[in-house]
């Protein structure tokens, strides 16, 4: 009976141990999942989706802008012609993107500042730069400088494809692409329909208004031995042959089957190419002639805030002969876009915008509004703690020549391409970091 | 060539925007509702932070200076913390960034000593307030925030005064110091530098009080046991903390640019704490064997004093930083209740819910400040009459999503804080009280 008692007692010893021993390791336990419980991680991104566009073979067509065009030049001593918007946009697409590379950094030559007065230096451009070979087959086929009225032959206009030729075949910019010759010459509308794309992004159209405005209000007639009529460089392309040649290249791409984005105009005033050389910046009186398209052409009066002095006139000031400080030698109609002529432009902007919405509506594109998007970049945006206007130097967003996006400036413009991307195709395009690109290299 | 401009175009605009946006995102360094996780006692952890209304050991100088009156001969609790962080975000750009903060540790160290019947006197030592994050220099948001940290200590001596069997004031001044350091990038480059990276540093003091009534309110002797009501009240002043003569370092910076991001210069600033506002409930109810004891404080904590933000610097163009804060007050509720069992071993849960001082679109990614339920959990063990070890828990976790808006910045956060606290308690000494105090040990 005692050794019963015992061993019972025994027992009860025993199962007393195990329980506190179990209990022991679950309060271990318990506690290691608590540890254990500090991830905090997120998953992964989803894989790159196209929606209902296809991204195989992406081609981008436009200007400068397109180009990756900055400081006064197409460069690449630190990346940025590889940075174009275009070539930004084919990365996140994970797609395939051939780019007609300046032969050397320096490539055509841009603009550095030296100092902050602002003293700004020309770099001179890398020999060869531009000895491209064009039997490649380019995706980017933006070219600096080209207007829409370039591209495409003007419907009843015979001289229209050999003018059209030689514009664009003289364009440095332009030479990885073969326009023919004089009198059996290439469209740039042909080589849009020999890209055989599948999805398209279309910049077209600045320099259509662009030019007119960065030389003061001026059409830029010149006369070229063999062709009896004088060309017109800079004219405000008229709406109605905008909106016809606007719908060939988009008829082009709609019948290769690409789907793509078409952007507007930005309004050319609200760059920092107009808006640095100010009344206020100069401090003094200035006097200038209004132009043909003004309300008083060759009228000298002076100037007010609304007139906008462009960045190119502040060398030609002078105090010695008193250019543009005297009213006997006022800032002729070429340095100044004075307020009718702004009027005028802003309009036509808006006009060719509206031709550029509708084709693209017809044609089954989607749209960037770049016009809006300029808009909201004056009034100031903030990303990632850095904040963007449009100011000269100070606003981050653009270049030394006041007109063209630096790198950091072209990667806002991606990021809204994709923005509009994701939004009509269905896509998940990831948008990019834009600090990861350079903004104003400082001396 | 060099193009030289006849007309001098004024650019000194330039930096007042740059540093503004860099400097204006200093970071919002938040504490209660926040990173402050109450750790002022081991005994409070438990029971959700909340111990204005129990004062059982000498954490009350810190809690409620009146509940001092509470304890008998000389007592001592010191304690320590780790509180171990972890966050991450997802921004649209970057699927994952985590946050490589250290790990925190605030300490405590208290002392009440019973000099008359009615005389308490006390002091004490911690780390109130606190703050370290970091993350890798080079992710997305280095123009907001790469590092910063900041450490705060206080020292209080604390005298109490029994007014009645049932009333207890107390009051002591504050001291306090901080210390704070951070850093973030500037978004200059030049041909050789991609950009430059600003490293802020200072400290300073601030003199603050604290006051606080307890009462021993009534209480119930019934068959199944004793019930004691305690009701407390405690106010703890604002503490303007001003950081004069910082130094300020600019690395990285493009020579014409140097005028405006020296490599040294001074700045001053001045961080000011909150003030905070307590009620606190008791309600022990002890038989034979054992007790239970609920807890509940409300705290106020008066964050809308914290409404800008300024750094001035020393070096004349390096543009002056102003940002506005719109913080919010906010209420904190904190519970908990304590199970002791032969006045030996105790066991405390608790729970807390922090209001967030931060308003949406004022989220700043060092700091993902978000309204949640914690949950907290603590035990004690009396080794002896003179010593006893506590021992605390608390779990935080929760998501938010939410903009930095000045900042163009917007992401998803995930926060996890696991603290692990550890404390000791020791007295001595003769009960000088007419009564002997059964209720509160």
């Amino acid at each position: 009976m005692i050794i019963r008692e015992l061993h019972l007692t025994e027992l009860i010893t025993i199962k007393n141990k195990q329980m506190k021993t179990t209990k022991y390791i679950s309060i271990a336990l318990i506690g290691l999942t608590f540890v254990a419980c500090t991830k905090t991680e997120f998953d992964d991104f989803e894989s790159l989706n196209s929606g209902t566009a296809n991204f195989s073979n992406y081609i981008a067509v436009g200007n400068s802008l397109t180009q990756g065009f900055q400081d006064n030049g197409l460069h690449n001593e630190f990346n940025q012609q590889n940075n174009s918007y275009p070539a930004i946009l084919a990365k996140q697409m994970n797609t395939n993107f051939l780019q007609p590379t300046v032969l050397g950094a320096d490539g055509s030559g841009y603009l550095k500042l030296t100092s902050l007065a602002p003293d700004i230096d020309n770099v001179p451009a890398a020999s060869g730069w531009n000895n491209w070979d064009n039997n490649k087959k380019y995706n980017n086929l933006g070219i600096s400088g080209i207007r829409l009225t370039d591209c495409v032959p003007t419907n009843g206009s015979i001289f229209s494809p050999t003018i059209n030729q030689v514009i664009t075949s003289q364009n440095p910019y332009g030479k990885f692409l073969d326009f023919g010759s004089l009198f059996s010459p290439v469209t740039y509308l042909e080589h849009v329909k020999n890209s055989n794309a599948t999805f398209y992004t279309c910049w077209l159209g600045n320099n259509d208004v662009l030019g007119w405005a960065t030389s003061g209000g001026d059409d830029g007639e010149i006369n070229i031995s063999g062709i009896p009529i004088p060309i017109k460089t800079s004219e405000l392309t008229p709406v109605a042959v905008f909106r016809a040649k606007y719908d060939s290249i988009m008829g082009a791409f709609e019948k290769m089957g690409a789907k793509g984005v078409c952007a507007t105009i930005p309004d050319v005033t609200s760059i920092p190419f107009f808006n640095t050389v100010t009344l206020a910046a100069i401090g003094a009186e200035v006097w200038i002639t209004e132009g043909p398209y003004s309300n008083n052409p060759g009228n000298v009066r002076k100037a007010t805030p609304d007139d906008l002095i462009l960045l190119s006139t502040k060398d030609k000031f002078s105090t010695t002969t008193g250019h543009g400080f005297v009213q006997a030698n006022p800032l002729t109609h070429e340095e100044v876009l004075d307020k009718d002529e702004v009027a005028v432009v802003r309009n036509h902007t808006v006009l060719l915008n509206n031709e550029i919405k509708a084709s693209a509506n017809a044609h089954g594109a989607a749209i960037a509004d770049m016009h809006e998007y300029m808009f909201s970049l004056k009034s100031g945006m903030t990303f990632d703690g850095v904040a963007f206007d449009a100011k000269f130097i100070e606003g981050g967003a653009f270049s030394l020549d006041g007109v063209h996006p630096n790198t950091r400036g072209y990667a806002l413009v991606a990021n809204k391409f994709i923005e509009v991307i994701n939004q009509a195709y269905g896509s998940n395009l990831r948008p990019v970091m834009v600090h990861d690109y350079r903004g104003i290299i400082f001396p | 060539m060099v193009v030289q401009l006849p007309i001098k175009l004024k650019i000194n605009t330039f930096m007042k925007k740059l540093i503004l946006t860099a400097a204006s995102l200093f970071p919002l360094l938040t504490f209660a509702g926040g990173f402050q996780l109450n750790l002022q006692g081991i005994k409070s952890v438990g029971l959700g932070g909340a111990f204005t209304g129990i004062g059982s050991d000498a954490s009350t100088v810190f809690f409620n200076p009146g509940g001092m009156s509470n304890l008998s001969g000389h007592q001592f609790s010191a304690g320590f913390n780790l509180v171990t962080p972890s966050v991450s975000l997802q921004t649209p750009q970057t699927a994952n960034i985590n946050q490589t903060s250290s790990n925190a540790t605030p300490i405590h160290f208290y002392y009440s000593g019973q000099i008359t019947d009615k005389i308490n006197v006390g002091f004490l030592m911690n780390n109130q307030f606190g703050s370290s994050s970091s993350f890798e220099d080079n992710w997305q948001g280095r123009y907001i925030i790469q590092n910063i940290s900041l450490r705060t200590f206080m020292f209080q001596p604390t005298v109490s005064y029994k007014l009645h069997e049932r009333i207890s004031v107390g009051a002591g001044f504050v001291y306090s110091t901080g210390s704070f350091s951070t850093e973030k990038a500037v978004p200059v480059g030049s041909a050789t530098t991609t950009e430059g990276q600003a490293q802020l540093e200072g400290s300073g003091s601030a003199m603050g009080y604290n006051i606080g009534i307890f009462s021993n309110l009534f209480s119930i002797e019934g068959e199944s046991g004793t019930t004691d009501f305690k009701l407390g009240v405690n106010y703890r002043s604002k503490l303007g903390i001003e950081l004069n003569g910082g130094e300020a370092k600019f690395v990285d910076i493009p020579v014409s640019l140097t005028g405006k991001f020296p490599s040294s210069t001074k700045f001053d600033s001045k961080l000011t704490l909150p003030d905070v506002f307590t009620i606190g409930l008791g309600i022990k109810h002890t038989k034979e064997n054992y007790s239970v004891e609920f807890a509940y404080d409300l705290n106020w904590t008066g964050w809308s004093s914290y409404d800008t933000l300024s750094f001035d610097f020393e070096n004349a163009d390096t543009p002056d930083s102003k940002t506005v804060k719109d913080w919010q007050n906010v209420l904190t509720h904190r519970f908990g209740v304590d199970f002791t069992y032969q006045q030996k071993y105790s066991l405390r849960v608790g729970a807390y819910y922090d209001n967030s001082p931060i308003k949406d679109g004022y989220v700043s990614p060092e700091l993902p400040d978000i309204s949640q339920l914690a949950y907290t959990a603590g035990i004690s063990y009396k080794i002896n009459e003179m010593i006893s070890l506590d021992l605390s828990y608390i779990r935080q976790n929760a998501e938010r999503e939410s903009a930095l808006v000045d900042a163009g910045f917007t992401a998803k956060y995930k926060r996890i804080v696991n603290v692990y606290g550890i404390g000791v308690n020791v007295k001595f000494g003769k009960n000088k009280s007419k009564e002997v105090e059964t209720t509160n040990e």
